[in-house]
C-alpha cells in the first residue's frame, strides 16, 4: 500500500466531508433566515412602515430562500448519506491498509461521484445564489446602518446595521468560497473519471485475452 | 451503488471477495448485485478462467484462481495512481 496515496484519499476525503458539512450548516441558516424575514413579512412585524405589497413581496422573496435552504439541506444530506458509510470504515480501521482496501475505498468514492454527478452542479449554484443572497443582505444592511447613522439616533439603531453587515457578509463570502470548494471537488473527479474510463480499456484487453 | 460501477470495478470485488470460497449468495450480497448480474459477471470469470466453482456435495462456492492476481493487481495500480497522478482538491 502507498502510504501517500493513502494519506492523499483520507486528506481528500475529510476536506470534502467538512464542506458538505458546512454546506448543510449554511443551508440551514439560509432557511432560518428566509423562515424569520417570512415571518416578519407576512406578519408586518418590524417595518412596518412598509406598504403592503412590499410586505407581499418580501414575503414572497423569503419563502423562496426557504425553499432553497431546504432544498440546500436535501442535496447535502443525500451526498452525505453516501460518503458516511466509508467514512465509518476508515475511521475505525487500524493498523497499515492493506491494498485492497484502499482501492475499494477509491472505487466506491467513485461509485458515489458517478451517482451524484448531477447533484454537485447543482449544489454549486445553490451555494453561490445563497451565497450572493447573503452578500447582498449585508450590503443593504450596510445602507441601512449608513442611513441610520447619517439621520443619527440611538446607539442601537446605528450599531446593529453593522453588526447584521459583518454577519451577512461573513456568511454570504463562506458559501461561496463552499462553492468554490465543491467546484474544485468536481473538476479533481471528473479528471479522474476521465483517466477511469482510459483505463477500461487496457483492463478489458488483459481481462479477455487469456 | 451497483449501478453506478463499471463491470471491471464489479468483476475486481468479485475477484478480491472469492480470495476465499465463497457461496453465490455471499457474492451477490458482497458486491450487491441482483441474482441474474450475479451469474452473469460469475459465468465471465469462470469462463476466462479467473475464478473456479468448486463442489462439495450439494454445496458449491466460488474461489478465485491464481490468473486472477494479474488483474487485480493491475486495476489496484490504475485505480491508486488516480490519486498519484491527479491533482487532488483540498480545503
Amino acid at each position: 500500500m502507498d502510504t501517500d496515496t493513502l494519506s492523499q484519499f483520507k486528506s481528500e476525503f475529510n476536506s470534502f466531508f467538512m464542506l458538505v458539512l458546512l454546506n448543510m450548516a449554511f443551508g440551514a441558516l439560509a432557511m432560518a433566515f428566509g423562515m424569520q424575514y417570512m415571518i416578519m413579512a407576512v406578519l408586518g412585524l418590524p417595518l412596518v412602515q412598509t406598504s403592503p405589497p412590499l410586505q407581499v413581496l418580501a414575503g414572497a422573496i423569503s419563502m423562496a430562500g426557504f425553499g432553497l435552504g431546504f432544498m440546500w439541506i436535501l442535496s447535502s444530506t443525500k451526498i452525505l448519506r453516501g460518503i458516511k458509510g466509508i467514512r465509518r470504515e476508515f475511521r475505525s480501521h487500524e493498523g497499515p491498509v492493506p491494498d485492497e482496501t484502499l482501492t475499494g475505498w477509491i472505487v466506491r468514492m467513485l461509485a458515489h461521484y458517478r451517482e451524484n454527478k448531477k447533484i454537485l452542479p447543482w449544489m454549486i449554484t445553490i451555494s453561490r445564489l445563497g451565497g450572493c443572497c447573503f452578500v447582498t443582505l449585508g450590503i443593504v444592511n450596510i445602507l441601512q446602518g449608513v442611513t441610520a447613522w447619517n439621520a443619527g439616533g440611538n446607539w442601537m439603531d446605528m450599531t446593529l446595521p453593522f453588526m447584521a453587515a459583518a454577519i451577512n457578509l461573513t456568511l454570504g463570502f463562506a458559501t461561496i468560497a463552499i462553492s468554490i470548494g465543491f467546484h474544485r471537488y468536481a473538476h479533481a473527479w471528473d479528471i479522474r473519471l476521465d483517466e477511469t474510463a482510459r483505463n477500461e480499456t487496457l483492463l478489458e484487453r488483459t481481462l479477455e485475452h487469456r | 451503488m451497483a449501478e453506478r460501477r463499471t463491470q471491471y470495478e464489479i468483476y475486481w470485488e468479485i475477484l478480491v471477495f472469492c480470495k476465499t470460497p465463497r457461496t453465490f449468495t455471499g457474492i451477490i450480497n458482497r458486491c450487491d448485485l441482483n441474482s441474474k448480474t450475479g451469474q452473469e459477471y460469475i459465468a465471465f470469470l469462470i469462463a476466462k478462467g479467473y475464478l473456479s466453482q468448486q463442489k462439495d456435495g450439494e454445496k458449491s462456492s466460488y474461489v478465485a484462481t491464481e490468473s486472477a492476481r494479474d488483474y487485480i493487481a493491475l486495476f489496484s495500480e490504475l485505480y491508486q495512481k488516480l490519486f498519484d497522478k491527479i491533482p487532488g482538491f483540498r480545503l
